[in-house]
């Protein structure tokens, strides 16, 4: 009766007016940002801009990974921090530099995927959280290697605040942007939605979680990886302040739940425009700074409790 | 089929099973009673890998799967049902169902056994109890099993969708040729549905045979009223 029918892949879905209102968004915001540079004559505002579009991509492949999944991962910069130390220590040729990031990126995603095998919720997050400060403690003290808080130098090649560097920064971003955006469409995005509702029946479903994590790591890891390479490059130094997981990690979380959690489009723009805030910040005190970022934590706390008890 | 073979969990100082043994031939449709606390759903646990045990082995279809991981015993036919009924509440019930397959023919069949074809754009989170029970039922199917368990699969519906539902079942069983384990508490639901009956308290095996004899025995009305 069930048995004469041939496995499909499945296909990719469209779904419902939700995800039509996200393509929307996803054309508009590409068509926006398209013409930015004509719009931005400032060097510094362009260049301010390209950055805040690799942290939106970044926050996106976080949403990929660690909030679509519901392992929430305190330690994602640890990732960027791979990423830039494996690439800036080895070479400093663009092409290679962009290889060798990735490359860096999926090694830290395998890395930060392991804990989830074995830990859960609250346990996963305290374990991650570790590895970023890990790294940080190990570029000090191996100072002669990393040059601590100084910083790698970055060879040049891209030419900061201009449109190329620009334009080069919003290709990547929306080639990675439509890359998540078609994997959730995919049955591989409905299992990872269906991971952070129930795990145990995922199994159940004949579904090896293990290796969901690991290759949905792997692939954020990879383009967080090109991302922080693309990044660095504009920042001209690899040092631990890519590492630090604050404030960036808190604008992760807050851009990744202001929507809905598991939306990637939403979680770029949300990335964006916190990365945005962000400089707009160092111009203020460092007392409202802190006010702001505690405010911003009160409001993840409220997020996550509110997403626990919806379940 | 199926070989339990003198298992054993304990969960500290609790014996959850205690060297019980219990075989399941192709095709039947047998029923796992017991008072609470008997260790039904541990021996589901057991024999699905949710659940590793202290001593013994489970063999299916001549292999031993003792110490396989959860998927890899879905893999091989066997599915199950949870005694608090699991389904991902934000996905459509057709999503539901991907998970367990990319087969969309499936997916379309297993709907349509079930009868909620009409239902497989809606969010599972809409669906009544009834629904939802037929939504774990459809997605065992989509696993393409062997072996189904079903736990406590007619709690807490009406008695005319309880009688629905062992109806389904017993349909699927005849027509293909499914084997099924059901722990069920609703006794006389029960035994309209399943063939042979094994009856557990405190973690062993009491009793064993059709529906009619255990109800007769000494042992199993102990079990269930207590000794006086």
């Amino acid at each position: 009766m069930m048995g004469g029918y041939k496995p499909k892949i499945g296909p990719l879905r469209m779904g419902g007016p939700r995800a039509l209102g996200d393509f929307a968004a996803v054309v508009v915001i590409i068509a926006v940002l398209a013409v930015v540079p004509f719009a931005v004559t400032s060097s510094y505002l362009l260049s301010a801009l390209s950055m805040a579009l690799l942290f939106g991509v970044i926050t996106a492949t976080y949403d990929f990974a660690s909030i679509r999944t519901g392992y929430i991962n305190l330690g994602y910069t640890f990732i960027m921090g791979i990423a830039g130390y494996v690439a800036f220590l080895s070479t400093s040729s663009p092409q290679l530099l962009a290889l060798l990031a990735a490359v860096g990126g999926a090694l830290g995603g395998v890395l930060m995927a392991l804990p989830g095998f074995r830990l859960r919720g609250p346990f996963y997050a305290m374990a991650t959280l570790i590895f970023p400060f890990v790294l940080i403690v190990i570029a000090r003290t191996m100072y002669d290697v990393f040059k601590g808080d100084d910083g790698v130098p970055v060879p040049f090649w891209l030419p900061v605040g201009g449109p190329y560097a620009y334009y080069l920064v919003f290709s990547f971003a929306v080639v990675s942007l439509l890359v998540l955006y078609v994997l959730i469409r995919t049955r591989f995005g409905t299992i990872l939605k269906s991971m952070s509702e129930d795990e145990i029946l995922v199994e159940s479903n004949g579904i090896n979680t293990n290796i969901i994590k690991l290759v949905s790591f792997v692939i954020a890891g990879t383009i967080a990886g090109i991302s922080t390479f693309l990044y660095v490059s504009l920042q001209g130094v690899m040092s631990t302040a890519v590492i630090e997981p604050i404030p960036l990690l808190i604008y992760m979380l807050l851009a990744c739940g202001i929507y809905k959690p598991g939306g990637v489009v939403w979680s770029f723009m949300g990335g964006i425009g916190l990365y945005m805030f962000d400089i707009y910040l160092r111009g203020a005190t460092p007392e409202l700074r802190l006010a702001i970022i505690s405010a911003m934590l009160i409001i993840i706390y409220f997020l996550i409790r509110g997403r626990h008890a919806a379940r | 089929m199926l070989r339990v073979e003198s298992v054993s969990k304990r969960f500290g100082g609790v014996v959850a099973l205690d060297g019980v043994s219990v075989e399941v031939d192709k095709g039947e449709l047998m029923g796992l009673i017991g008072p609470n606390g008997s260790g039904k759903t541990t021996l589901f646990n057991v024999v699905t890998g949710h659940v590793k045990p202290d001593n013994g082995r489970v063999v299916f279809d001549g292999m031993d799967i003792t110490r396989k991981p959860v998927h890899i015993r879905v893999k091989i036919g066997i599915a199950r049902s949870f005694q608090q009924p699991k389904y991902f509440p934000s996905l459509t019930v057709r999503d539901n169902l991907r998970v367990a397959t990319r087969d969309e023919g499936l997916i379309e069949e297993a709907l349509k056994v079930v009868g909620l074809s009409g239902k497989s754009s809606v969010p599972a989170a809409k669906l009544t109890l009834h629904e939802i029970r037929r939504l774990e039922l459809a997605r065992c199917l989509a696993l393409r099993p062997k072996l189904v368990l079903l736990d406590e699969p007619m709690a807490g519906l009406a008695m005319r969708e309880a009688a629905e539902l062992g109806e389904l079942i017993k349909s699927l069983n005849s027509t293909m040729g499914l084997t099924y384990v059901i722990v069920e508490h609703r006794l006389s639901s029960l035994f309209k549905v399943v063939e042979r009956v094994v009856v557990m308290n405190a973690g062993r095996k009491i009793a064993e045979g059709t529906p009619e004899d255990v109800v007769k025995n000494p042992l199993v009305k102990q079990a269930y009223l207590g000794r006086s």
